[in-house]
């Protein structure tokens, strides 16, 4: 399934520089939204890239476009400062992949699309 | 003192590797061969979902961070690399757009061989030399591909450097800057090949040396200098053997050469070659100390420069990741048959 160009480009923000929105309670939302719980207002804020693994799962059949790639681990990453992503946990065997372990963000190759689609980039995160 | 020069620097090595053992046991090659005489004994390979951009992305993090200036202050962003992921859409803006420093921002993307990455740092230094900008990125980097069985095999590889030139606050001036250039058919790539052609001996004499030891004697004249002024010097590295060579022919004890000989446990990152040795130079440095570095690029030319590292290296170096962990630590090893998938070799059903 190819992704639609205007899509991809809407959400770089969020997958290229992890931009958040940060609210006068200190409560971090990613991606940022248009209203926020309570009528609280919130800034830009650009979230750390480094964190920890919180729970984590690996895929042993993934769709077919991430084949090549199986197996792998998918986890729940909380970064420093707050905010949570979800990511593939990369550049390790998923045996050896724990709860708490502590977790780098990287630029990666999320997807391609055969030989003529895009390429489409975004975050992953690898053992620190 | 030239008050124009490197504010930062970042270096980009992926955890896989391949040791020469592992290729010739697939084409019954003898590997002591390639570790004897190529001085060839592992080399790096990119992640699956590693490419050019990937890799230059994260080493022009590290030099955003050694620098301390944020992504919005890039005036201008090139990349050098043989392996552009696509052919039509520019490097540049994927990797201008990750480190926040569009719209306002010039990129390109550049090509020559090897010599693509210096190229960036060349015309980057150029700008802020000439006022246009007040930061600017070079970045050399590849994801190299060399044919199966092929002598490339065993050197091709992968990596990034990227330098933040800046006005002031510099951890290197540039000095001198040199290019020494001429036509010659040694190595090529021609339109949707995946593998280039080289011209086998043809590479050494005519092509790398003439035009390494070219640039190196015209910037030592240029700057009125000779080999013992230099406390390091980088060459671009093919293979173990040739910058050695060089560096012997120039009047450059080993010890001068060894920081930034990164070719047998890295292969030849090919635009990241001679930049990669300069980041593990930089690592080590300390002010006062003066740098030679000279890159090749088939087709073919050099580019040289002359650096002096000044005071502010000591506050940098343990900002970001160094050069010679990253290729020393934390590697993961590949047979052949998984590195083949990796580097997509393996004929496949669509």
């Amino acid at each position: 399934m190819k992704i639609r160009s205007p899509r991809y480009h809407r959400e770089t923000p969020q997958r290229y520089r992890l931009e958040a929105a940060k609210t006068e309670s200190g409560k971090v939302y990613f991606p940022p939204r248009v209203y926020y719980p309570g009528g609280e207002k919130a800034q830009p804020y650009k979230m750390s890239d480094r964190g920890r693994v919180i729970t984590y799962t690996v895929i042993h059949t993934p769709a077919a476009e991430y084949s090549d790639l199986a197996p792998f681990a998918v986890g729940i990453i909380e970064l420093e400062g707050g905010g949570r992503i979800t990511a593939q946990i990369v550049d390790v065997d998923p045996s050896e992949v724990k709860t708490g372990m502590r977790v780098k963000v990287e630029f990666r190759r999320m997807r391609t699309e055969g030989d003529e689609g895009l390429l489409c980039y975004g975050y992953k995160v690898v053992p620190e | 003192m030239p008050d124009v020069g490197i504010v930062g620097y970042g270096a980009y090595i992926p955890r896989y590797r391949i040791k020469a053992e592992s290729i010739a046991a697939t084409w019954g090659a003898d590997a002591e061969n390639y570790k004897r005489g190529l001085q060839l004994r592992e080399k790096s390979v990119p992640a699956l979902d590693q490419d050019t951009i990937t890799l230059s992305v994260e080493a022009a993090k590290y030099a955003l961070k050694r620098a301390g200036i944020d992504g919005s202050r890039i005036g201008a962003a090139y990349v050098g690399s043989e392996s552009h992921p696509y052919a039509v859409k520019p490097t540049g803006t994927i990797l201008a757009e990750a480190i926040g420093a569009t719209p306002e921002c010039h990129t390109a993307d550049y090509e020559f061989a090897c010599k693509a990455g210096t190229e960036a740092m060349y015309n980057v230094y150029s700008q802020v030399k000439a006022g246009l900008i007040e930061y600017g990125l070079g970045i050399g980097g590849d994801t190299s591909q060399g044919a199966p069985g092929d002598a490339l095999e065993y050197s091709a590889s992968a990596g990034a450097a990227a330098f933040v030139f800046g006005r002031g606050n510099l951890i290197a001036s540039v000095d001198e800057t040199y290019a020494f250039m001429t036509d010659t058919p040694d190595f090529w790539r021609r339109e949707h090949e995946h593998y280039p052609q080289h011209a086998g001996r043809f590479t050494g004499e005519p092509a790398y040396f003439k035009h390494t030891l070219g640039a190196a004697n015209g910037i030592m004249k240029k700057a009125g200098m000779t080999a013992d002024d230099f406390d390091y010097v980088v060459f671009h590295q093919p293979n173990g053997k040739f910058p050695m060579a060089a560096g012997k022919r120039l009047g450059f004890p080993r010890e001068k050469i060894e920081t930034g000989w990164l070719v047998p446990w890295l292969g030849n990152t090919y635009s990241g070659a001679s930049p990669l040795g300069l980041t593990a130079v930089l690592d080590v440095a300390r002010p006062g100390e003066t740098i030679l570095m000279v890159s090749f690029g088939s087709g073919a030319g050099s580019d040289g420069f002359i650096f002096t590292v000044q005071d502010r290296i000591l506050e940098v170096q343990e900002l970001a990741p160094r050069t010679r962990p990253q290729l020393d630590e934390n590697k993961i090893y590949l047979d052949y048959g998984r590195y083949a998938k990796f580097r997509g070799k393996i004929l496949r059903n669509k």
